[in-house]
């Protein structure tokens, strides 16, 4: 059925019989990045601050009692009527009381969220060194629930904190192993765009608006 | 059929080497760009370092391509999606238009893939009544105007806002004064109509990841999000030289093609494509294809010492480096891939004859190659396909015969003693203002638009010689 398979992979072979030069490194290769400070504070404040310059929003609460409060005054300020949430034991209780649809894995999802004022998640791990929050379909249920509506706001713990995206990817394997959810992202602040004379405008597409709450 | 493509392309350079509004627009886009790549370079521990690494993984990836290959199609199959391997557009095309017929499609929505720009696909979804709709805003503009991207990155770089705003008021009747926001969320409003009811969503991918068969992109919008996460069936259309063996190699090439690219400590989305729909997630596609696309990889791939050409990220940074492509702009080269990447893989991709004359129009100042974050040698990569041009007997019998006159005059000293008293005399007479830059003028081409440099009274031999004597 796919004859050309063969053919490419013949002519690949036969290119591979011969290597290409290869550039020499004379020193031992370097760390990528510089070290950061692996302890949580340190972590989060720098989380903070890059969040910060996307233009994203960050939010600390020492405990579930407050990010229970904190979730009400988001919700109130911001006039959230519809919510969407990842249907998570963690999101059920700061929302307890709230009128929200709970996304799960049978649940109806994808375009109907079209309608929602915010989409409400967990994170599979935050990064600190590029404010970036790691999730995938299976925990962040689904592929629209963080991307359709207007508004993406996650919910993550303390301990969600890592240093990068290096050890954020490393978590995804111990997470899954061979089994990966069909859809991963690393989403590093709201969506953009400078295609119009390089101006930056946030939500372009995806959320005009990405808003990070750590408790604990 | 070389003719064709080298009057096409000096004709437009010609063209747009004298638009002082066209230079002014790229001047700026090229400064911003360099401003913030000289900025995001500083978050790496060693830039440098960081560009080795980066270039012995491409090394491994494209020195053990058939492996690497194997194993991403296995675990992609695994997960049940589905490999299809093109060699040519054709087969690309025929493919995708099977997969819509299959499905019915009638829209398809595509998020950015320089690989489909290759095949023209969107002009073949047009013959057969398929809308199609591009989703990234700088090539949704391009697309309006019925043009190709400027540049692999950033389509719509030759566009003031003003050109912009009098487009969308054109063709959507919005405020032709509307501001960038303004427009941007003219065209999401647009999108989202199209995201939702498509039933087909394109993508390209920036990576392949051998090791968990993940096919990656990276934008800043989240219409790769949108393109793929909603219709009933996603394709990926991929070069086969975007391998990456491992899913822990993205640490280091995220950040070093978002650096080069926009100077952006990562882009916004950074997405892993791991197959359809699972059994335990709410929403996503059907069936998930990856069209691992050859159209000519292999050729350049069998020139070993091109090869390293293939390591490249499509990050976009040479571009903006050469003095060439600031000067005549990405439409003027006429390809999919302008500027010094461009200038080196298509002839591989679509012959030497008909584009060596892009690998002559550099003056090899080699900033190409000191901006990618791969290390590839671009400006030597250009004088090969000059050589091997000449070794083919594409540079013309002219050429041929003036290379072997000069040879001749500058292998004895008498001889090029005598070659430079005619040349004086033959300068002198060429720069008088009767000659300058008139029909009788041999070297017309330059000094039509160019002051001739005053000539010493004596060559430097004389006057060496003089001295000599005089001490």
């Amino acid at each position: 059925m796919n004859e050309a398979r063969e053919r490419i992979l013949d002519r690949i072979r036969v290119a591979m019989r011969e290597k290409a030069p290869r550039r020499e490194m004379h020193d031992p290769p370097k760390a990528w990045y510089p070290e950061l400070p692996a302890d949580p504070e340190t972590l989060i404040a720098r989380l903070a601050q890059e969040l910060t310059v996307l233009k994203g929003e960050f939010h600390r609460a020492a405990n579930e009692a407050e990010a229970r409060q904190k979730l009400r005054e988001l919700c109130d300020q911001n006039q959230f009527r519809k919510i969407a949430a990842s249907d998570d034991p963690l999101l059920r209780q700061l929302l307890e009381g709230r009128e929200v649809n709970w996304i799960h894995a049978t649940a109806k999802a994808g375009a109907s969220l079209e309608s929602f004022d915010v989409g409400i998640t967990r994170a599979d791990a935050l990064a600190a060194r590029t404010g970036s929050v790691l999730l995938s379909a299976r925990t962040g249920t689904g592929r629209a629930l963080s991307v359709l509506p207007p508004i993406h706001l996650v919910i993550a713990r303390k301990d969600d904190v890592l240093v990068d995206i290096g050890a954020g990817i490393q978590a995804w394997q111990r997470l899954y192993g061979p089994n990966i959810p069909s859809n991963c992202f690393i989403i590093t602040g709201p969506s953009r765009t400078a295609d119009i004379e390089k101006v930056l405008v946030l939500g372009a597409h995806g959320p005009k608006r990405l808003i990070v709450m750590v408790v604990g | 059929m070389s003719a064709t493509e080298l009057r096409e392309f000096q004709q437009a350079a010609g063209v747009k080497t004298h638009d002082l509004r066209h230079r002014a627009i790229l001047q700026k886009a090229t400064k911003t760009h360099h401003v913030g790549v000289e900025k995001g370079k500083q978050r790496f521990l060693d830039w440098e370092d960081a560009r080795s690494q980066a270039a012995q993984i491409k090394w491994d990836a494209l020195n053990h391509l058939d492996q690497y290959l194997e194993q991403f199609e296995a675990t992609v199959k695994k997960r049940g999606g589905h490999v299809y391997w093109a060699e040519t557009g054709e087969q690309c095309r025929d493919y995708v238009l099977a997969l819509c017929k299959k499905h019915g499609v009638k829209k398809v929505v595509k998020s950015k893939s320089m690989a489909s720009e290759e095949i023209h696909l969107n002009e073949i979804f047009h013959e057969h009544g398929i809308e199609t709709i591009e989703t990234d805003l700088g090539e949704y503009i391009v697309q309006l105007r019925n043009e190709p991207p400027y540049h692999i990155v950033t389509p719509a770089m030759h566009l003031t806002k003003g050109d912009i705003g009098r487009l969308f008021a054109e063709k959507l009747g919005s405020d032709p004064n509307a501001t960038a926001e303004e427009l941007t969320m003219i065209a999401r409003g647009v999108m989202r109509r199209h995201f939702l009811t498509a039933d087909m969503g394109i993508t390209g991918g920036n990576f392949l990841i051998a090791e968990t068969g993940s096919v990656v992109t990276c934008t800043n919008e989240g219409n790769a999000r949108l393109s793929a996460g909603l219709p009933k069936v996603h394709v990926a259309i991929v070069g086969i030289e975007k391998v990456l063996p491992k899913l822990e190699d993205l640490s280091l090439f995220l950040p070093l093609l978002s650096t080069s690219g926009t100077g952006q400590a990562l882009t916004v989305y950074n997405v892993l494509w791991n197959g359809p729909r699972q059994a335990d997630e709410p929403d996503g596609p059907e069936e998930f294809h990856v069209i691992l696309f050859d159209n000519g990889r292999t050729n350049l791939l069998a020139d070993v010492e091109q090869r390293e050409a293939l390591h490249c990220i499509r990050c976009g940074a040479c571009l903006n480096a050469c003095p060439i492509f600031k000067n005549v702009g990405g439409h003027s080269y006429g390809t999919t891939y302008q500027g010094p990447i461009g200038s080196v893989i298509t002839p591989h991709l679509r012959g030497l004859a008909e584009f060596k004359h892009l690998s002559y129009a550099s003056s090899l100042c080699g900033n190409c190659s000191e901006v990618c974050p791969v290390h590839i040698e671009l400006h030597h990569h250009l004088l090969q396909n000059r050589r091997n041009s000449v070794r083919k007997g594409l540079g013309g019998e002219i050429e041929r015969l003036a290379f072997r006159a000069w040879a001749w005059a500058m292998s004895n000293a008498r001889r090029y003693r005598w070659a430079n008293r005619l040349g004086r005399i033959g300068l002198r007479v060429l720069s008088t203002p009767a000659i300058k830059g008139s029909m009788l003028d041999p070297m017309r081409g330059w000094t039509e638009t160019r002051e001739f440099p005053p000539m010493a009274d004596e060559s430097f031999k004389d006057w060496w010689r003089n001295r000599e004597r005089g001490a």
